[in-house]
C-alpha cells in the first residue's frame, strides 16, 4: 500500500536553477524504504517518502516577479507527478507558533549552487554560502523540535569550467560499479590546483571527524537537456563528457544523502518531543497541569511522525490522547481535578453558525466546504483548533471533533481510501483500498457521533445558559444536535465510500416498487451474499487465511463507546496491509463490515431525520405505530394516559425548530420530502443490511418503508413490501411484531379492496394475537403485557364474518389458534322420544370477542375403525363469548363404542374454523392445548351407546353353513320404537377381497323398496312398523379362500316422522370354521366304510351335539347303532364317527359315479363352549338387566357385557367348563365397568355401580352343561361327502383248509414245522367304479384290465410256503379264484397270516389282444386304474407251538463195561478189544 | 437541568433459536423522562441486534461478553451476552435513564464494557436458577422443538421474571458483582 507522507524541504536557491534539476530530481522521488532506528523503538521502515520541495523566503522573494517561474513556485513531488498544485494550502505555512510541533518545518536545507569555475567560487560564493549556513544554523539553535540538516548542492551548467572537472577517478569501462571519487589532495604538481569546485566545496563546508555528516553534492545538467538560452556565453568547447554510468552515480549519492540528512533530524526531533512528553507526563499530578498544552506536545510527535510517513504509531498517539482527554474530563466531571490547570471552553459559540451555515456562503449543495462544525476539518481550521487547544479555550465538543478528525484521517490515509487519496491530491483510482480500516472509521465513528452528540447537547444548553441573547428552545437545541448527528455522519459516509460499494445489488425492482409486486416473496431480497437464515459471512470465512488481522479486528470492534486506559493495547494498529488482497471481490476482507457499519451510520442519518421530522408533526416508521395507537387509545383512556401523552413524543409538533443544515432544508422542506429522503435513506441501509448479511437489520427497514408507504398512502407498495417481511417476522416467536406488521399489511389490503386476502390477513393476525391470549391465560402470574393489543381488535373478526359472506369459496382457519380446552362431555344424552343423541360440548375461546357462529359440528371416529365416522352439530346462529362456552350438539346416529374426537369445525359467515384431530396425532404435544388435557387417552373420547328402543340391527353370518354352498351374512333388523317409512342399508366390506352380492340379497319380513332405482352398495328397503324384526340375507364371497375374519361396515339410514337417522356400526365376523372333519374311506367288497375324525380348530373345545351321514340316492348308510351325543371335542383330542356306506341297487342309466347328488353329506351340529357359555352367561345377566331399574340402558349393559366377558375366559377355563360342567362369572373388575360408567348419565351413576357390584358378588359362578348353552350358539355344518370311485375292489381271504384244533376265542394253534393246507380266495369287484359300470353294460369305451397278479408276501423266518406263491388271475365280476397253498409255520409264537398283495397285471405281460383292439398304448389302463384289496384275514393269527407228542430218552452203557475197556486193555489192542466188544454185543 | 446517569432500559433474553424468551422494560426516571418505553421498538431493536451476534461469533472464542453491540442514538446502547447453550442476554442501556446520584458516573462519561458484566453475571446467575427448576423445560420454549399451534414461548417463571427487574432497577454503573447478585 502506498502510505504516502511529505517532509518539507527548504531549498536556496540563489541562481534560480532549480526549475533545471526539479525533473530529475522528482523522477528520483519518493524516497523509498527509509530505515529508522531509534534507541527505544523497533527499527521502523518507511516505504515510501514524498519531499515536498519549499523555497526558502529569499528565493521566494526573488522569484516571485518573474511570471513564467510562477509553476515552480512550490513543487511538491506530487505536483510535478499529478500536476495538481495547491496554491491554497501555502498560506497557512506563514503562520508560527511558540508551541513546537505545530508548522511543519523542513527537515532539511538546501543551497542550491551554481558556480561555474573556481574563480567565482574563491570570490563571491564561498562566502554566500557561509552567510547562509550561519543564517540557517542561527535557527536551530531553538531547540531540537526543528531539527534539520543542510546540503549544499552544486550543480554543474554544461559548457563551464566545472564542467570540465572530473570528480570521477578514471576507470576502465569494466570498473563501473565501483566509481570512485577522485581523492580530495590528488594535486600531482605543484603550482597548478588540480581541486575543482566540488573538492573545494567539500573541504570547506564538510566538517572533518569520523562522524562528520558528508553534506555536499553534485549534479552535473547534461547539455542535451539544457536550455539554450541559459548555456554560458561563450562556452567552454572542452567539457568533460559525463557518462550516463557516473550521472547516475552522482545521483544516487545526492539521494542518499537527502535520505540521511532527513533522517537524522527526524531522529532528533523525535527524542526533543519525547523528552518533552516524558517531562509533561511527570508534571501530570502536580498542579498546573495542563492537558492542553500535553496534548500539543505529544501531539506534535504524532505529527512528526506522520509526516515522515509512520502513521500506524501517530494513531497510537492520538488514541493514546483520546484516552487522556476522557481521563481528564471523568477526573473534572468527577471533581478530582482540582489544581489543574486544564481548562475548556464552557460551550462551543458558533455550533449553530456553523451547523447552519449562517455565516458562511454555502459554495455548492453536494461539497459543503463550510460546514466544519462537523467532523471534516480542513487544514486551515486545523491551525484554528490547535491554537484554541494551546490557548485552553476548546470547547470539550470540538476537542473531540478535532480527535477524531484527526483520527480518522490517519486510518483512512492507512487504508488508501479514496477520500485520503484525494485529500493528498493523488488520483483517486489508484491503488487498493484496506476495507477493513475504512469500517474501522465507520465503527469509530458511530461512537464519536453518539458521544459527542451527548457533550453537543450538553454544550448547547450550557451555551443558551451563557448567553441569553441566542434564545435557543428546547427544540432548537434538539434540532441542533439531531443536524449535527445527520451532518457528521453523512460526512463520515461521504468519506468511507470505498470503490468496493459502488456494485452493491439492488434490491430486485426494490428502488420502484410502485410499478407492482416484487418477483417473490424473496427473490427480491436475494443477494449474491445470500440472505438465508444462516448466510455464509464472507468475512468471518476468512477467517481461517488471515487469522490474525481478523480476530484483530474483531477485538477491535467490541471496543467500548470509549477506550479505558486498560484497554490501550488493543490500540497498536495492525500493520497496514499489503497488496495480497487488494482485489476487488465480494469476498475482500473488511467489506462485510465495512457495509454494516456503514449501514449503520445510515441508520444514525435516518433517525436524526426522524427525529427532525417529528419537531414538525411528520413521523413514519415501526415506532410511530405504537405512538399513535397511544394516542388513539388515550381519548377514552383515563387521566394517567394523557400525562404521558404531552410529555411523550407526542409534543405540541408547532414547538418544532426551524434551524436546519443546508444540507437538510431540502429534505425537511415538506413532509413528501422527508418521506423520499427517509425513503432514500431506508432503501440505503437496507442494500448494505443485505450485502453484509444481516437479515434482521434489513427486515426491519424493509418495514420502516412499508410503513412509510402505508403512511403515504402508497398501499400497493407496501403490501410488496409487507410481503418481503412478513414470512420473516413470523418464525422466531416475536409475536409482537408480527402482530403489528400484519395489522397494518391487513389494512393495506383491505384498501385496495382484496378481501380474501384480507380476510385471510385478519384471520391470521387474529389468530395470532389469540396466541398471546392463550400464553397469558395458562401464565401463573399476570403479565406485564398490556391487553392494548388484543382489544385493539376487538370487533375486527365480525367485520370479517360480515364480509366473508360474500365470498366464492370458503376461507379455512385453523380453529386451534382460536380456541382451546376443547372437552366433549363423556355422558351423552339420549332422547327419549326418538333415536340419536346429543353431548355436551365446552371450550375456551381466545377471542375477546363474542362472535356469533353459523354452525358448530364435531366429528367423531370409532376408535375400532377410524373410518367409521358420525357427524355431531349445532346449527343456527350460536354465540361464542370469549373464555369458556358449552354448546349442544345433536347427532343422529345410532352408535354403538367408544369414539373420538377427530374434528372441529366452527363455520361463521363462509369462514371455517377447522382443527383435525388425526393430523400430527402420535406426536407428543403436538395438539397442544387445544384438548383441556391432552395427556388423559380417555379424555377426547366418549362411549356412544342406544336407547334401549332404538332402531337395532346386527350382522352375523349363518349358522348353519353348507360347505359347498353360497354363504351368507345374516342382517337382522328391529326397528324399535320407530316407524320406519324407508330404509336405506349400506354395507360396505372392508376387507380385501370380500365381495357382498347385495343383488342377491334375500328379504325376510320386509319388502325392498321399488320406486326408486336403488343406488350400489346400497339395499332399499320398504317401511318396518315399530318393534318388528326383520332379515336381509346378503350372499357373499371372497376372490381368494381365506380363514380370516372379515370386516363390514354397516350403515342404515331411515326415515321416520321425526326425521332421518343412521345407525352405524362395523361388524367384525369370523370366517374360520371352527371345525375340520377328515374322513378315511375304508372299502370292503360289497361296502364302505367311512371313518369321520372332528377336530377344533380353535383352542376352545366344542361340543357336537348331533351328527349324521345323511344317505343319497345312490348309497345307503348305516350309523353306528348309539353314539354318546353330546360328543365334546377337545384340542387334540377329535372325535371320531364311522358309517357303513352300502351301494344302493340302481338303474344302471340313474347312477353316475361321482355326481354330486349322488354325494353322501355328513351334518353335523355342534356349539362352541366358549361361544355357549358367554350366551349362558349374557342370558343370566340379561334377565337380571331386565328385571333391574335399569332396563332401559341394558342395550349398552349387555353390550358391554358381550364385549369385555368373552375375554374372560382362557381356554383351560373352557375346557374345565365342559369337564366339570361349571364356571367362573367375570368380575366387576374384569368387564371393565369403571370405564363405562362415567359415560352414563350422572343420576344413575352411582345407583348402577351398586347394582352392578351387587350382580357380581351374587354371581361369581354358572352351572354349565354341555346342552345348558346350547341355545343361541349352535350351528350346524353340513360337509359333502364324496364316495371314492374304485375300479376293483378285491376280496382276498386265506384260510386254512384243515382246520386244527380250535380253542374258542383263540386262536388256531398250530404245530411248528408241520406243513397246514391254506386256500387263497380272491374275488373281484367293480361295483365301486365308474368304469365298473361301463364294464358290465359293455358300453364303456374303455377297457378295464382283466389281468392282475397276486403275490404272497410272507416272512421268511416265519413262514415257509409252498405252492403258487405269485400267479396270475384273470378279473371277472362274480369269479372266485382258488388257489392252493402249502404253508409251514417256522417259529414258535403267535404269527399273522402271510399278507396278499393283488396288483393289476405289468403291461407288458398283459394279454397283447387288448393293446391290440383298442389300438391304445399299453400301459395306460394300467397306470390309471384304482384298485383296493380288502383281505378278510389280515388279521387272523395263528398260534405256533412245539408238536412233542414223543420223547426217546437213552440211557448209556454200565459204568463197569466202561471201565475194563480203558483199564485191562493195552492200546495197541484196542482194535481187538473192540471187536471182542461188539461180537460180545 | 439534573445530569443523568446511564440505566438499564431493557432486558432481553433470547433464546437458542433468536426466539424472545423474556422482555423486560425499564422506563427512564426523573422529570421529563417519564416516556414509557416503546415495547415494539424494542422488541424491534432485540431483534435486530441479533444480527450482531450472528457476525460476531464465529470470532468469539470462549468469552460469553459481546460487549457493545450497538448504539442506536445518542442515548440507546446495546451490550450483549451470549451462554454456552446459545441464550443471549441483551441489555439496553439509556445513557441519560435515570437522575445522576451522588458519586455516580454521569450521562457524559460514557460506559464501559466492564460496567456491564455484574449486571450480566447476575442476570446468567438468574437464568441458570431457572434451569435448575425442575418444571422450566428449555425445549418447550425453543420454536423448532415445539410442535402444534405455540402462544408465546416467554419464560413464565414468577421467580426469573421477579429477578430480572430487580437486576434491571439495581443496576448502575460501577456496581460491583457481589452487590448486583446479592
Amino acid at each position: 500500500m502506498d502510505s504516502s507522507s511529505k517532509v518539507t524541504v527548504e531549498y536556496h536557491d540563489p541562481s534560480g536553477i532549480f526549475p533545471l534539476i526539479s525533473r530529475d530530481l522528482s523522477s528520483r522521488l519518493p524516497l523509498r524504504n527509509l530505515n529508522w532506528r531509534s534507541q527505544n523503538r523497533p527499527l521502523r521502515q518507511i516505504k515510501s517518502l514524498h519531499l515536498d520541495f519549499v523555497p526558502d523566503s529569499l528565493t521566494k522573494k526573488s522569484l516571485q516577479p518573474p511570471g513564467p517561474q510562477n509553476n515552480s513556485e512550490r513543487n511538491t513531488s506530487f505536483d510535478i507527478v499529478g500536476n495538481g498544485g495547491d496554491q491554497r494550502k501555502t498560506n497557512a505555512r506563514e503562520r508560527r507558533h511558540q508551541i513546537p510541533g505545530l508548522q511543519t518545518s523542513p527537515y532539511l536545507k538546501i543551497y542550491i549552487l551554481r558556480c561555474d569555475d573556481k574563480v567565482t567560487y574563491k570570490e563571491s560564493e564561498r562566502a554566500k554560502v557561509r552567510e547562509w549556513i550561519r543564517q540557517s544554523t542561527a535557527a536551530k539553535k531553538k531547540g531540537e523540535h526543528d531539527a534539520f540538516e543542510y546540503l549544499i548542492l552544486h550543480v554543474i551548467i554544461p559548457d563551464t569550467v566545472a564542467a570540465s572537472e572530473p570528480r570521477w577517478r578514471e576507470i576502465k569501462s569494466e570498473e563501473i560499479d565501483d566509481l570512485k571519487e577522485r581523492p580530495k589532495q590528488g594535486a600531482k604538481w605543484p603550482g597548478k590546483s588540480s581541486r575543482t569546485v566540488f573538492d573545494k566545496l567539500r573541504a570547506d563546508f564538510n566538517e572533518s571527524g569520523k562522524n562528520a555528516k558528508d553534506r555536499i553534492a553534485q549534479i552535473r545538467l547534461p547539455k542535451e537537456n539544457f536550455p539554450a538560452d541559459l548555456l554560458p556565453t561563450p562556452g567552454i568547447s572542452s567539457t568533460l563528457k559525463e557518462t550516463a554510468e557516473e550521472r547516475e552515480k552522482a545521483w544516487i549519492d545526492l539521494i542518499g544523502k537527502i535520505r540521511t540528512l532527513i533522517l537524522d533530524p527526524f531522529d532528533q526531533r523525535v527524542r526533543q518531543y519525547e523528552a518533552d512528553i516524558t517531562e509533561q507526563e511527570s508534571r501530570r499530578s502536580m498542579p498546573g497541569f495542563n492537558f492542553c498544552t500535553f496534548f500539543i506536545y505529544k501531539e506534535g510527535l504524532a505529527k512528526a511522525l506522520e509526516s515522515i510517513g509512520l502513521i500506524e504509531d501517530a494513531l497510537v498517539i492520538y488514541d493514546e490522547l483520546a484516552v487522556g482527554l476522557e481521563l481528564v474530563l471523568r477526573d473534572i466531571a468527577s471533581g478530582r481535578a482540582e489544581g489543574t490547570a486544564t481548562t475548556f471552553a464552557p460551550y462551543t459559540d458558533d455550533i449553530k453558525e456553523r451547523l447552519t451555515g449562517a455565516s458562511r456562503p454555502v459554495t455548492n449543495g453536494t461539497e459543503p466546504e463550510g460546514l466544519d462544525g462537523t467532523i471534516t476539518i480542513s487544514e486551515t481550521i486545523e491551525d484554528d483548533y490547535r491554537e484554541k487547544i494551546v490557548r485552553s479555550s476548546i470547547s470539550v465538543f470540538d476537542f473531540y471533533i478535532y480527535l477524531f478528525s484527526r483520527q480518522k484521517t490517519i486510518i483512512l490515509r492507512l487504508a488508501n481510501a479514496k477520500a485520503a487519496r484525494i485529500q493528498l491530491g493523488l488520483s483517486p483510482k489508484g491503488g487498493s483500498e484496506d476495507l477493513i480500516l475504512i469500517s474501522e472509521v465507520c465503527w469509530r465513528a458511530a461512537s464519536f457521533i453518539h458521544n459527542n452528540a451527548r457533550i453537543l447537547r450538553a454544550d448547547l444548553l450550557m451555551c443558551r445558559d451563557f448567553e441569553t441573547t441566542m434564545k435557543l428552545s428546547d427544540a432548537d437545541v434538539e434540532s441542533l444536535v439531531y443536524l449535527w448527528m445527520y451532518e457528521a455522519a453523512g460526512k463520515v459516509l461521504q468519506e468511507t465510500a470505498s470503490f468496493a460499494l459502488e456494485n452493491l445489488p439492488e434490491l430486485g425492482s426494490g428502488n420502484h416498487p410502485t410499478n407492482g409486486h416484487l418477483k417473490s416473496p424473496t427473490s427480491g431480497l436475494r443477494v449474491p451474499g445470500g440472505l438465508s437464515a444462516y448466510p455464509s459471512r464472507t468475512s468471518s470465512l476468512r477467517t481461517n487465511s488471515l487469522p490474525p488481522r481478523n480476530s484483530r479486528l474483531a477485538e477491535l470492534r467490541n471496543r467500548p463507546s470509549l477506550q479505558s486506559a486498560s484497554e490501550t493495547d488493543l490500540m497498536a494498529r495492525p500493520p497496514s496491509s499489503g497488496s495480497e488482497d487488494a482485489t476487488f471481490a465480494d469476498t475482500q476482507p473488511g467489506f462485510a463490515e465495512l457495509v454494516s457499519y456503514r449501514a449503520s451510520l445510515i441508520m444514525m442519518q435516518r433517525k436524526a431525520l426522524e427525529l427532525l421530522a417529528q419537531q414538525r408533526g411528520w413521523q413514519t416508521g415501526w415506532t410511530t405505530i405504537k405512538r399513535s395507537a397511544r394516542l388513539q387509545m388515550s381519548e377514552v383512556a383515563l387521566n394517567d394516559t394523557i400525562k404521558e401523552q404531552v410529555n411523550g413524543h407526542g409534543q405540541d409538533h408547532t414547538a418544532g425548530s426551524s434551524l436546519l443544515s443546508p444540507g437538510l432544508e431540502s429534505a425537511l422542506s415538506s413532509e413528501a420530502a422527508f418521506h423520499e429522503t427517509y425513503e432514500r435513506l431506508s432503501e440505503d441501509a437496507m442494500r448494505y443490511h443485505i450485502t453484509a448479511t444481516q437479515a434482521k437489520s434489513a427486515e426491519a427497514v424493509v418495514g420502516d418503508l412499508a410503513i412509510l408507504k402505508y403512511h403515504q398512502g402508497n398501499y400497493e407498495a407496501a403490501v410488496s413490501y409487507f410481503q418481503h417481511v412478513l414470512p420473516l417476522y413470523t418464525d422466531g416467536g416475536w409475536n409482537l411484531m408480527e402482530i403489528e406488521a400484519l395489522s397494518i399489511y391487513a389494512t393495506c389490503l383491505k384498501e385496495l379492496g382484496k378481501r380474501e386476502e384480507y380476510v385471510r390477513t385478519s384471520l391470521l393476525l387474529l389468530g395470532k394475537v389469540c396466541a398471546k391470549n392463550r400464553t397469558k391465560a395458562t401464565r401463573w402470574t399476570k403479565p406485564d403485557v398490556d391487553d392494548e393489543t388484543s382489544s385493539k381488535f376487538v370487533g375486527l373478526m365480525d367485520t370479517l364474518v360480515v364480509a366473508s359472506r360474500q365470498f366464492d369459496l370458503e376461507v379455512v382457519a385453523p380453529a386451534e389458534q382460536f380456541v382451546n380446552r376443547v372437552r366433549l362431555d363423556r355422558a351423552i344424552q339420549l332422547h327419549d322420544d326418538c333415536d340419536g343423541f346429543s353431548v355436551p360440548l365446552t371450550l375456551n375461546s381466545l377471542l375477546a370477542e363474542s362472535l356469533q357462529l353459523d354452525r358448530v359440528s364435531a366429528r367423531l371416529a370409532s376408535v375400532a375403525d377410524p373410518n367409521q365416522t358420525i357427524d355431531l352439530a349445532v346449527t343456527g346462529p350460536v354465540h361464542m363469548r370469549g373464555g369458556s362456552n358449552e354448546f349442544l350438539l345433536e347427532s343422529v346416529a345410532v352408535a354403538f363404542g367408544a369414539y373420538r374426537v377427530d374434528r372441529l369445525l366452527f363455520e361463521a359467515g363462509r369462514i371455517r374454523f377447522e382443527h383435525d384431530f388425526s393430523q400430527n396425532q402420535g406426536e407428543p404435544g403436538a395438539q397442544s392445548d387445544i384438548l383441556e388435557m391432552p395427556d388423559d387417552p380417555h379424555q377426547n373420547r366418549i362411549f356412544l351407546y342406544p336407547a334401549q328402543e332404538a332402531f337395532k340391527a346386527e350382522l352375523s353370518l349363518q349358522s348353519d353353513i353348507q360347505l359347498e354352498a353360497t354363504r351368507w351374512v345374516e342382517v337382522r333388523l328391529n326397528s324399535g320404537r320407530n316407524h320406519i317409512d324407508a330404509l336405506d342399508l349400506r354395507l360396505k366390506p372392508a376387507s380385501a377381497g370380500l365381495r357382498l352380492r347385495l343383488a342377491d340379497a334375500v328379504y325376510g319380513n320386509v319388502d325392498a323398496r321399488e320406486e326408486e332405482a336403488s343406488t350400489p352398495g346400497q339395499l332399499a328397503l320398504a317401511a318396518l312398523p315399530p318393534h318388528t324384526s326383520a332379515v336381509v340375507q346378503v350372499p357373499y364371497s371372497f376372490e381368494q379362500p381365506a380363514d380370516r375374519d372379515i370386516l363390514i361396515r354397516f350403515t342404515a339410514s331411515y326415515r321416520t316422522s321425526q326425521g332421518a337417522f343412521t345407525f352405524v356400526e362395523s361388524f367384525r365376523l369370523p370366517t374360520k370354521l371352527p371345525l375340520s372333519v377328515d374322513v378315511h374311506d375304508n372299502f370292503q367288497f360289497d361296502a364302505l366304510v367311512s371313518g369321520f375324525t372332528i377336530r377344533t380348530t380353535t383352542t376352545s373345545p366344542l361340543c357336537v351335539t348331533h351328527a349324521a351321514l345323511q344317505s343319497s340316492s345312490a348309497y345307503e348308510v348305516s350309523g353306528p347303532p348309539a353314539i354318546s351325543i353330546p360328543m365334546p371335542v377337545f384340542e387334540g383330542e377329535p372325535a371320531k364317527l364311522a358309517y357303513k356306506v352300502i351301494r344302493r341297487e340302481v338303474p344302471n342309466d340313474s347312477f353316475k359315479g361321482g355326481n354330486r347328488k349322488d354325494s353322501l353329506a355328513l351334518d353335523v351340529t355342534y356349539h362352541l363352549v366358549d361361544e355357549a357359555l358367554h350366551t349362558t352367561v349374557l342370558a343370566r345377566f340379561q334377565d337380571a338387566v331386565a328385571n333391574s331399574p335399569f332396563a332401559h340402558l341394558s342395550r349398552l349393559l349387555t353390550s358391554v357385557m358381550t364385549l369385555n366377558a368373552k375375554k374372560h375366559w382362557t381356554p383351560a377355563d373352557t375346557q374345565m367348563a365342559l369337564l366339570v360342567h361349571e364356571s367362573s362369572i367375570p368380575s366387576f373388575n374384569d368387564i371393565g365397568w369403571e370405564e363405562i360408567i362415567p359415560c352414563l348419565p350422572s343420576e344413575v351413576r352411582h345407583d348402577i355401580t351398586t347394582w352392578l357390584k351387587d350382580w357380581h358378588a351374587h354371581n361369581t359362578r354358572i352351572a354349565f352343561g354341555p346342552e345348558t348353552g346350547s341355545v343361541g350358539c349352535v350351528r350346524s355344518i353340513s360337509i359333502a361327502v364324496d364316495v371314492p370311485s374304485v375300479d376293483v375292489v378285491h376280496r382276498v381271504s386265506l384260510a386254512l383248509v384243515e382246520q386244527p384244533r380250535q380253542i374258542k376265542h383263540y386262536p388256531p394253534i398250530l404245530p411248528v414245522g408241520q406243513p397246514i393246507h391254506a386256500q387263497l380266495r380272491i374275488a373281484s369287484t367293480g361295483i365301486w367304479g365308474r368304469r365298473g359300470d361301463g364294464a358290465r353294460s359293455g358300453s364303456s369305451k374303455k377297457i378295464l384290465p382283466k389281468n392282475f397278479h397276486y403275490e404272497l408276501l410272507a416272512d421268511p423266518d416265519a413262514w415257509l410256503v409252498g405252492g403258487q406263491r405269485r400267479g396270475h388271475f384273470v378279473f371277472q365280476e362274480g369269479r372266485e379264484t382258488l388257489v392252493e397253498l402249502v404253508l409251514i409255520p417256522l417259529r414258535l409264537g403267535f404269527l399273522s397270516l402271510p399278507s396278499i398283495d393283488v396288483q393289476p397285471e405289468a403291461p407288458e405281460q398283459q394279454g397283447t389282444e387288448g393293446a391290440r383292439e383298442d389300438g391304445r398304448g399299453p400301459g395306460d389302463a394300467a397306470a390309471t386304474i384304482t384298485t383296493e384289496t380288502h383281505y378278510e384275514s389280515r388279521a387272523e393269527v395263528v398260534q405256533v407251538f412245539r408238536n412233542e407228542k414223543t420223547t426217546r430218552v437213552d440211557i448209556p452203557e454200565t459204568a463197569k463195561a466202561m471201565t475194563t475197556t480203558t483199564t485191562t486193555r493195552p492200546v495197541s489192542r484196542l482194535g481187538s478189544a473192540g471187536t471182542k466188544g461188539s461180537e460180545a454185543a | 437541568m439534573d445530569s443523568r446517569s446511564p440505566s438499564i432500559a431493557c432486558i432481553g433474553v433470547i433464546g437458542r433459536s433468536n426466539n424472545p424468551l423474556h422482555i423486560s422494560l425499564f422506563p427512564a426516571t426523573g422529570p421529563g423522562y417519564e416516556a414509557e418505553r416503546d415495547r415494539l421498538e424494542f422488541s424491534f431493536m432485540l431483534n435486530t441486534c441479533l444480527d450482531i451476534f450472528e457476525a460476531r461469533l464465529p470470532s468469539k472464542g470462549l468469552t460469553h461478553d459481546f460487549g457493545l453491540l450497538h448504539a442506536l442514538d445518542e442515548r440507546i446502547a446495546m451490550y450483549g451476552w451470549m451462554t454456552n447453550t446459545g441464550v443471549k442476554f441483551v441489555i439496553v442501556i439509556d445513557i441519560e435513564g435515570t437522575v445522576a446520584e451522588g458519586g455516580r458516573i454521569t450521562a457524559g462519561m460514557g460506559l464501559r464494557n466492564s460496567d456491564l458484566t455484574p449486571a450480566f453475571q447476575a442476570l446468567q446467575h438468574a437464568y441458570i436458577k431457572l434451569l435448575r427448576n425442575p418444571f422450566y423445560e428449555p425445549d418447550d420454549h425453543d420454536p423448532k422443538l415445539t410442535k402444534g399451534p405455540t402462544g408465546s414461548l416467554q419464560i413464565a417463571s414468577p421467580n426469573f421474571i421477579r429477578e430480572v427487574e430487580r437486576i434491571g432497577k439495581a443496576w448502575y454503573p460501577g456496581i460491583r458483582s457481589d452487590e448486583m447478585l446479592k
